[in-house]
C-alpha cells in the first residue's frame, strides 16, 4: 500500500513468529526423527525418558490445615504429574500412539504459527482487512480447537494404557475425556474474531469502490 | 480532455477513474461528483442515470 509506513509492533510481531515457526519446525524435525532413533538405538539406557503428563487423584491426604486463624480444609483437585517413563521399557504400541501424537501436535502447532505469521505480515504489509486473513483466522480458532481435542483423547487413551500397568504408587489414574477449557474459549474467540474480520473484509472491499 | 488529464484536475487516481466510467463503482461522494461537473462543465443529471435492475 504506497504511503504505508508500518507499525513497529507489527514488524516485531512478525519477527518474533517467524523465529518461533522455524525454531519449532527444527525442534519437530528433531524430536520426530530422534525418538524412533532413540527407542532402536538406546538399549536399557534409563535415562532416555519420555515425560507423560498424566491427570492423578492423591490418595491417603489430610484434608485439616490448622492456620493461625483457625482450621481450614485443603481440597486437592486437578492433579497433574509427569510420569517419566524410560523409553526403553514402553511398549511398541504405546510409543507409537505418543510418536504420532507428538508428531500430530507439533504439526498443528507449526500450522498455527504460520497462519499467525501471515496475518502479521499482512499487518506489517497495511493490509489486514482482507479475505485471506479472515480465512487464516478461522484456520487459528479450529487448530486450537483440535488441539484441545487432541490432547484431551491422547491424555484420556494414555491414561487408560498406564493405569492398569501401575503396580504400586501413590497416587491414582482417572480416565474420561478431559479438554482445557482456557484452550477451548481461546479457539472460540479466534473463530468469533475470524468472522468480524471476514465483515471487516466486505467493508474494505465496498470502501475501495466509493469513488 | 484525456482521461490522465481529468484524473489530475478531479484529484482522482486512474484506477479510480476507469471504475467510474465502467459502471463498477459502488458509490461517489459529493466532492467528487462536485470536481468532474466543474472540470467537464456539466450537471450532475449528465453523469448520473437510473436503470431498473442495477
Amino acid at each position: 500500500m504506497a504511503g504505508y509506513r508500518s507499525d513497529r509492533v507489527a514488524r516485531w510481531l512478525t519477527g518474533l513468529t517467524t523465529i518461533a515457526f522455524f525454531w519449532l519446525a527444527f525442534m519437530g524435525i528433531i524430536v520426530v526423527t530422534g525418538l524412533p532413533a532413540v527407542k532402536l538405538l538406546a538399549g536399557d539406557d534409563p535415562d532416555w525418558v519420555i515425560g507423560l503428563t498424566v491427570p492423578a487423584e492423591l490418595v491417603d491426604v489430610d484434608g485439616a490445615v490448622l492456620t493461625r486463624w483457625g482450621e481450614a480444609r485443603l481440597e486437592v483437585e486437578e492433579v497433574q504429574g509427569s510420569l517419566r517413563l524410560p523409553i526403553s521399557i514402553l511398549p511398541w504400541g504405546l510409543f507409537l500412539l505418543l510418536w504420532t501424537y507428538f508428531a500430530l501436535m507439533g504439526a498443528l502447532m507449526l500450522l498455527f504459527l504460520h497462519n499467525l505469521r501471515r496475518i502479521f505480515q499482512r499487518v506489517r504489509d497495511g493490509t489486514p482487512f482482507d479475505a485471506a486473513n479472515a480465512r487464516r483466522l478461522r484456520w487459528l480458532g479450529v487448530i486450537a480447537l483440535a488441539l484441545a481435542l487432541l490432547e484431551g483423547v491422547i491424555e484420556s487413551v494414555t491414561s487408560l494404557a498406564v493405569r492398569p500397568a501401575l503396580v504400586s504408587s501413590t497416587f491414582s489414574i482417572p480416565t474420561g475425556i478431559s479438554l482445557d477449557p482456557s484452550v477451548v474459549f481461546f479457539g472460540l474467540v479466534l473463530l468469533a474474531l475470524a468472522e468480524v474480520f471476514r465483515r471487516g473484509t466486505e467493508l474494505e472491499d465496498e470502501q475501495a469502490l466509493v469513488i | 480532455m484525456t482521461l490522465t488529464e481529468l484524473s489530475e484536475r478531479v484529484g482522482l487516481t486512474l484506477a479510480n477513474l476507469s471504475i467510474l466510467k465502467t459502471n463498477k463503482a459502488r458509490a461517489v461522494r459529493f466532492s467528487t461528483l462536485e470536481a468532474l461537473c466543474r472540470e467537464l462543465e456539466c450537471q450532475p443529471g449528465d453523469l448520473l442515470g437510473y436503470r431498473e435492475g442495477d
